[in-house]
């Protein structure tokens, strides 16, 4: 249990984007510190939990919820998206198509899931494979930073899950944003007793959990 | 148990607790469950004896097969594989069809592998030596146009069977028997995806207007992880990438669907098992055959338009659902009340055929019982429910997200209590016709 005066949140977070582009990878590497070329394909969704010491007062508990990439698994993601508070959207730099996709997959986001306040959950943009990737291809960084603001996500990272590049820092951009909205929303108090108690059932995502 | 052998070569120390709830209705009930205990030692050779008859006798009694593979068929000798061929409908009761059958199916898919795997330069000058096709021509019948679309379907294709069974080395060894070997200027498919996807990049430009993209890219960091193939060798993968590229051609309905890479797998492997080589030689046929018949039958849980009708994944996970309400009403509330669904687990439980779930020897100890489902494939479902509640104390303890957890990483336990369990939901509570 958490000490005297210490907060805890639960976060559900989804990891987006095309098929293949690494986004198993990136929650393997960020929850176990590990890469493998060898996971198979997801197929409906997957589910991952990381505990963060974010400071002494604060722990916040992440579910990562690794959604499968092809466009058949479309009318599943309503019920992925529930109630999440902030989304990874990943592409391959190696591959173009999986860019072209990003607004695609950040519409069917905004579309199907929205903060209580009624407004989009904040989405990092990640763009994995950076090892891989050919001088040039984020070379206009201003650039991407415009796109990020037209598309309306709070950040861009170039990360690479093999060699450990930008993920942590993502989640922390990311995790920081959640952090900041969650105390500006005007959470509905439960019964007017004026303290919020987690539910007992651990039923998922919640936003906090003060204890 | 018939798998011992094999199921100690892949669980790797594993450990198999055999958990049930306790004090629950599912403890077995010594009735003459037709999912008897699985033969001792001493049964083994009259059990095994009993499938060599069987498949030796002229006319097979197909209901008679049918009941005893639904208890588990025995790994050597090829028994598996012939009686999902079988099952599955690919080789008649009649034996003494088999060698017909087999030879013009198998003459059958060389065929469409040649019209399906085209080169478009065939078309490319008519017979005049005028140029009538080319890569630029707008038109979308042309075979250049088709030869694009296609690579689309094959990246994807090639991205999910290069990580085909990770923990299993079969798929990323040679085939004794590379295509390359019998038919002559046969490319690699592989190396159609390399070429055509990185030079294919370069010409697009993004809204960003990044268009400096050079072609230095690498293509995959893949490749050096395994080991690699003497220049006409041919992995198992390749030869899966095959099967699906064809049937995705040939189904253009459907096309390809991420997981049916892991329903082929195992069909694959237990084809390729068998010890006559020239069985052997065409477990890439047979298994296109016998996958196609597969999904002719799961096809709609495949389907996106059929997500949410009464045949596709959406009334599967509804029937799940229904069956556990029915059998364990505390659990079905509790899920419930965490707001468990059967999306998070059911989904790929389902569609996957449980593929996913176990290790490949129990898992075909399953497929056993589910190819030969009177009523394919309702077991499936009361595998499912069993499977569900055989970890309900677990489930029931937990929060959602151990929950959900425990669901998608299922704990090794023992098929056999798995599948007697399930016999006994099927026997209490039956599946309305669906």
């Amino acid at each position: 249990m958490a000490a005297q005066g210490k907060k805890e949140h639960l976060y559900k977070i989804l990891v987006i984007g095309d098929l293949g582009t690494g986004k198993t990878s990136i929650i393997k590497r960020y929850v176990h510190q590990f890469f493998s070329p060898h996971y198979r394909a997801t197929i409906g969704v997957d589910f991952a939990l990381k505990v963060l010491n974010w400071d002494n007062s604060t722990t916040i508990r992440l579910q990562l919820w690794d959604i499968a990439g092809q466009e058949r698994f479309g009318n599943m993601t309503r019920v992925y998206y529930k109630e999440a508070v902030g989304a990874f959207v990943v592409f391959d730099v190696t591959r173009l198509s999986t860019f072209e996709a990003v607004q695609m997959w950040k519409a069917d986001l905004d579309n199907k899931v929205l903060l209580p306040n009624g407004k989009a959950i904040p989405a990092v943009l990640l763009a994995n494979k950076c090892d891989l990737a050919s001088e040039g291809f984020l070379g206009n960084i201003n650039q991407l930073d415009d796109y990020c603001r037209e598309k309306g996500f709070h950040a861009w990272f170039e990360t690479s899950a093999k060699e450990n590049i930008g993920i942590e820092e993502a989640a922390r951009s990311l995790v920081a944003k959640i952090l900041e909205n969650d105390e500006t929303i005007d959470h509905p108090q439960p019964d007017g007793d004026g303290i919020r108690v987690g539910e007992e059932d651990g039923r998922a995502p919640k936003k906090t959990k003060c204890c | 148990m018939q798998n011992g052998m094999e199921t100690a070569k892949y669980t790797r120390g594993r450990s198999r607790e055999g958990e049930l709830p306790k004090g629950r209705s599912l403890e077995s009930r010594n009735t003459a469950a037709p999912l008897a205990a699985a033969p001792e030692m001493a049964s083994r050779r009259a059990w095994l004896e009993d499938f060599r008859h069987m498949l030796s006798s002229e006319a097979i009694d197909f209901e008679r097969l049918r009941t005893r593979c639904f208890q588990g068929c025995p790994d050597g000798e090829g028994i598996r594989a012939t009686c999902w061929k079988i099952l599955l409908g690919y080789l008649p009761p009649d034996t003494s069809s088999w060698e017909a059958v087999l030879e013009s199916k198998r003459a059958l898919y060389h065929q469409l592998v040649k019209e399906t795997i085209i080169n478009p330069h065939e078309d490319e000058e008519s017979d005049s030596g005028e140029v009538v096709d080319h890569p630029l021509n707008p038109n979308p019948e042309s075979s250049w146009n088709r030869f694009f679309v296609d690579n689309q379907v094959l990246l994807q294709i090639d991205h999910d069977t290069r990580r085909l069974y990770p923990d299993l080395s079969f798929f990323q060894q040679p085939t004794p028997y590379p295509r390359a070997s019998y038919s002559a200027g046969m490319e690699a498919l592989k190396k159609r995806v390399e070429r055509s996807s990185l030079p294919s990049q370069r010409v697009g430009t993004t809204r960003m207007g990044i268009i400096n993209m050079k072609s230095t890219a690498k293509y995959s960091s893949l490749e050096k992880y395994y080991l690699p193939l003497k220049e006409g060798e041919e992995a198992h993968w390749e030869v899966v990438e095959r099967i699906l590229f064809v049937h995705a051609k040939c189904n253009k309905g459907i096309g390809y669907v991420q997981g049916m890479n892991e329903v082929i797998g195992p069909l694959y492997y237990v084809f390729f098992q068998h010890p006559d080589v020239r069985w052997k030689e065409h477990a890439e046929a047979d298994t296109s055959f016998c996958f196609s018949a597969l999904m002719a039958e799961i096809g709609d849980v495949f389907t996106k338009k059929l997500d949410s009708a009464h045949l596709g994944i959406g009334g599967a996970m509804r029937s799940l659902m229904q069956l556990l309400k029915d059998k364990d009403p505390v659990l079905s509330k509790n899920f419930v009340k965490k707001g468990v669904e059967p999306q998070f687990f059911g989904f790929r439980w389902i569609t996957l055929l449980l593929s996913q779930e176990f290790l490949l020897p129990e898992l075909m100890r399953i497929w056993d019982s589910l190819f030969a489902d009177a009523n394919r494939f309702d077991f499936l479902l009361y595998m499912c429910c069993s499977m569900i509640i055989s970890v309900r104390e677990k489930l029931i303890a937990g929060d959602f997200a151990e929950a959900v957890k425990l669901l998608q990483h299922y704990p090794p336990l023992d098929i056999h209590k798995l599948l007697c369990n399930a016999e006994e939901i099927r026997r209490f509570h039956p599946l309305k016709k669906r």
